[in-house]
């Protein structure tokens, strides 16, 4: 899996690692739409989770996805800007992710460009207490 | 519809819009039980939030004690013990047929059966005598240590387990009986909530919701943790893609759980049950993901550790969370009454789903 997508994407995977059933990538924003499509063409088809990370310098998007015919984890993570975040949505290529953005976007501040219903999900709708999974 | 609805099992809010009698779409609403875990994770040692993990699926809380114990475990290689881990998929599947019990009482109940609720509790209360006999608690547990178990088993416990073997066939018969194929039942629940197998992993949905979708996914198989590698059992599924389909499955699962209680009763191995050197905890800076089948499905937890006592970042992925988002998709084309029997179906807890 791991060679499939380098040779696809050279230039935009950053790092790459495989370990037992799991490929893991960092790849370039502006490739996430694209490695997205690639992926679910290639049978992963369900969205395991899609969160962040904040370590209080940089901020990061992970996309677990899973292909239950391979039995394989693709992970994607997506460096952020910490402050007015903006990713392209990938809700339209599974349906899951309109939550899980929804959340990422409610803890974590990031916005997700074309997504259908960006609102709080956990958090009252109007929360004045800013995004509390950020590092501050 | 809610939150504070009676059947709604749990703070859970529903914008539905109709057309007469007619559902043409539903906006599901949560958070009302969203109690910030995942930032108290953060504010406690890798020790200390494991009490909390109890209070997610709370109808099943060994089964978030062990995904988050795995985690650990695995952030910081810890080897568990092959007694301790027997101990767990013991009572993990103890665990599943104390939470269908609940799932199906209350699901018949909601579809206007009381009776079945009455038998389900009556079971429920064995369960929940062993689990005391075990843990000393009924509910949440918080019975798995970072390396392993906090105790054996209690002298009693194989033989009252074993009495439970003995008589809970039976009573799954008694179920089978008195609801499955019944006519009143089937009038509710066939090609009610229809869920293709395409939409379901599309949304992620997990657990026996998207067993009874026909597809053979359980983790408990694709990523064997515990000691499920060294176990024997089918994976229930139906292709019925309905309520129906989905009850079907849970039915069997709990005769698949008995079969693996039995195993995990005979095969049970002999030595330690916690790895040494275990009680507190400072893994190294790296991550790791670990997940569990849990009665509700795919549950997993991904921590970030920055080499501090505190985990830099600990991400809970509840199944009911992904399940219900679905359920806008499972009611096209069904009556408003359907909500409650589609509902009852997927089996959520709020709990686990807000955080």
């Amino acid at each position: 899996m791991l060679a499939e997508l380098k040779e696809e994407f050279a230039d935009g995977v950053l790092e790459g690692s495989e370990e037992g059933n799991q490929t893991t990538l960092t790849i370039r924003p502006s490739l996430l739409l694209d490695v997205s499509q690639h992926i679910r063409g290639a049978g992963f088809e369900y969205p395991a989770d899609i969160t962040a990370v904040d370590d209080g310098e940089s901020l990061c998007a992970v996309y677990r996805i899973y292909s239950v015919e391979r039995n394989h984890h693709v992970v994607l993570k997506v460096p952020v800007a910490r402050k007015g975040g903006r990713l392209p949505t990938v809700s339209h290529i599974w349906k899951g992710a309109n939550w899980f953005e929804r959340e990422v976007f409610d803890l974590f501040g990031v916005v997700f460009e074309g997504h259908p219903d960006l609102r709080r999900i956990l958090l009252p709708a109007d929360w004045e207490g800013g995004h509390p999974l950020l590092k501050e | 519809m809610g939150p504070q609805h009676p059947s709604m099992h749990g703070v859970l809010r529903l914008e539905v819009t109709l057309e007469g009698e007619m559902v043409v779409d539903i906006r599901p609403d949560i958070g009302f039980l969203h109690r910030g875990l995942e930032k108290l994770g953060e504010k406690r040692t890798y020790t200390q939030f494991l009490p909390y993990t109890d209070r997610m699926d709370y109808v099943s809380a060994f089964s978030n004690t062990l995904v988050y114990c795995e985690a650990v475990e695995k952030l910081a290689g810890i080897e568990v013990p092959r007694r301790a881990k027997w101990m767990r998929s013991l009572l993990l599947e103890l665990q599943r047929i104390t939470s269908h019990l609940v799932w199906l009482g209350s699901f018949a109940l909601d579809l206007g059966a009381v009776t079945l609720f009455l038998y389900c509790w009556r079971e429920r209360e064995i369960l929940l005598d062993l689990f005391e006999m075990v843990t000393g608690a009924r509910l949440t547990y918080s019975w798995c240590r970072i390396g392993g178990m906090p105790d054996d088993l209690p002298e009693g416990f194989d033989r009252a387990c074993r009495d439970f073997l003995k008589i809970m066939p039976g009573r799954i018969q008694e179920y089978d009986d008195l609801f499955t194929g019944n006519r009143i039942l089937l009038a509710r629940v066939e090609n009610i909530g229809m869920l293709t197998p395409e939409i379901a992993l599309s949304y992620g949905v997990s657990g026996p919701t998207l067993r009874g979708s026909g597809v053979d996914y359980d983790v408990r198989k694709a990523d064997p943790f515990a000691a499920y590698s060294e176990l024997d059992f089918e994976v229930a599924t139906s292709p019925l893609c309905d309520c129906y389909g989905r009850y079907l499955v849970r039915i069997e699962e709990m005769r698949q759980s008995l079969r693996l209680i039995q195993q995990a009763l005979d095969g049970m191995p002999e030595g330690e049950i916690k790895a040494k050197g275990t009680k507190s905890v400072r893994p190294p800076a790296g991550e790791a993901y670990a997940h569990v089948e849990s009665p509700r499905g795919d549950f997993g937890i991904y921590l970030v550790s920055d080499g501090k006592d505190k985990p830099a970042r600990v991400r809970l992925r509840a199944p009911s969370f992904s399940n219900v988002s679905a359920i806008g998709e499972m009611m096209k084309d069904d009556k408003l009454a359907d909500i409650m029997a589609v509902l009852g179906s997927i089996d959520i807890v709020l709990g686990e789903t807000d955080r």
